[in-house]
């Protein structure tokens, strides 16, 4: 079998075709180490970690920084373009939303040495005050 | 006259050992190539182009992808070769380089084939290996094309390139027991279909 295939060693290239190929290898393995991408783009890469990182580590939730005046304070001069703004009205004080006691009924639930205490019952059945007075005779 | 198959082997190792070139230097240029010494890899390239070449013919089954195919492995050989161990062989490793390719071509020229319908059309199998115009030549790599893909694989490993069946069972990615049973009916694949042929 061994000498059966001893013509296929035979086999040569084209010494012409080769030499064109390895040409054509070099060219190419110099076009890749002209190529500075991927040096470019380990940059990118590190720079871009770099501001996640920044981005997303545990901090302070609270800022502390200082603006100038006129950020908050308008200068003068916009003062005379615009008109005085009318000074907003203050809010009204709400009504209290507590049903006023009705007929309260006033009742000596105990009497001490030191005071006495009352019970005073609205007709809300859920409104039970108690009052301890002390001195009484006052 | 033929050869007993022990002298057969032995005069298959010098003829195989004979033509190729010294580890030493070819790991020598690889670690210089590796440094970025485009005449190391040039020399490199010199050294072994006609093996890939022969390798990738009889792989194919012509020379026309065997050009591309050398000229793919030895891209993705100079790609590879901070991965190369120099403590290893150097051959094994590109023929492994080489076999990738030429699987990979192959693969390719199947999907190409099967869209443009050209395998149908023309009813021919693949073009046989051009050596010279010898026809004996031409007769055994048509032969070797009939063959299923492992097993011309390592025929043309172990009987073409010499390598041991643990070397080729390296490059293939399969057991030494594989390439040898691979081998072994290849072998006998061939020798019937060349017999049929010359009688």
């Amino acid at each position: 079998m061994n000498d059966e295939l001893s013509p296929l060693r035979a086999i040569a290239p084209d010494p012409e075709r080769m030499l064109a190929m390895r040409r054509r290898v070099l060219a190419e393995i110099a076009a890749d180490a002209e190529t500075v991408w991927p040096g470019r783009l380990w940059a990118v890469a590190a720079l871009s970690l770099a501001m996640a990182v920044w981005a997303f580590w545990p901090r302070p939730r609270t800022l502390e920084f200082s603006l100038p005046a006129w950020t908050i304070e308008p200068p003068a001069f916009a003062y005379r373009l615009t008109p005085p703004r009318r000074p907003m009205p203050r809010p009204r004080p709400a009504k209290p939303s507590v049903r006023p006691v009705d007929e309260p009924a006033i009742e000596v639930v105990g009497q001490t040495e030191g005071g006495v205490q009352l019970r005073i019952a609205s007709s809300n059945p859920d409104v039970i005050l108690y009052y301890f007075l002390d001195n009484p005779g006052e | 006259m033929s050869l007993s198959p022990i002298f057969g082997d032995a005069l298959l190792l010098w003829m195989s050992r004979a033509e190729s070139p010294g580890a030493e230097e070819s790991a020598g240029l690889a670690r210089r190539a590796r440094e970025g010494d485009l005449n190391a890899f040039d020399r490199l390239m010199q050294l072994h182009e006609r093996r890939v070449f022969r390798t990738a013919t009889l792989l194919l089954g012509g020379a026309q992808d065997a050009d591309d195919a050398v000229q793919e492995t030895f891209l993705r050989l100079f790609r590879n070769l901070k991965s190369f161990d120099a403590e290893r062989a150097f051959e094994p490793w590109l023929y492994r380089i080489a076999v990738n390719v030429c699987r990979d071509l192959a693969r390719r020229r199947r999907w190409r084939q099967w869209v443009s319908l050209d395998g149908w059309l023309s009813g021919g199998g693949p073009e046989p290996a051009a050596a010279g115009g010898d026809p004996r030549t031409a007769e055994i790599a048509a032969a070797l094309a009939r063959l299923s893909e492992r097993e011309r694989a390592a025929v043309v490993l172990r009987e073409v390139e010499g390598l041991s069946a643990a070397e080729a069972g390296r490059v293939l990615g399969i057991s030494e027991g594989t390439v040898r049973a691979h081998a072994s009916r290849g072998r006998a694949r061939l020798r019937e279909w060349l017999g049929k042929g010359a009688r």
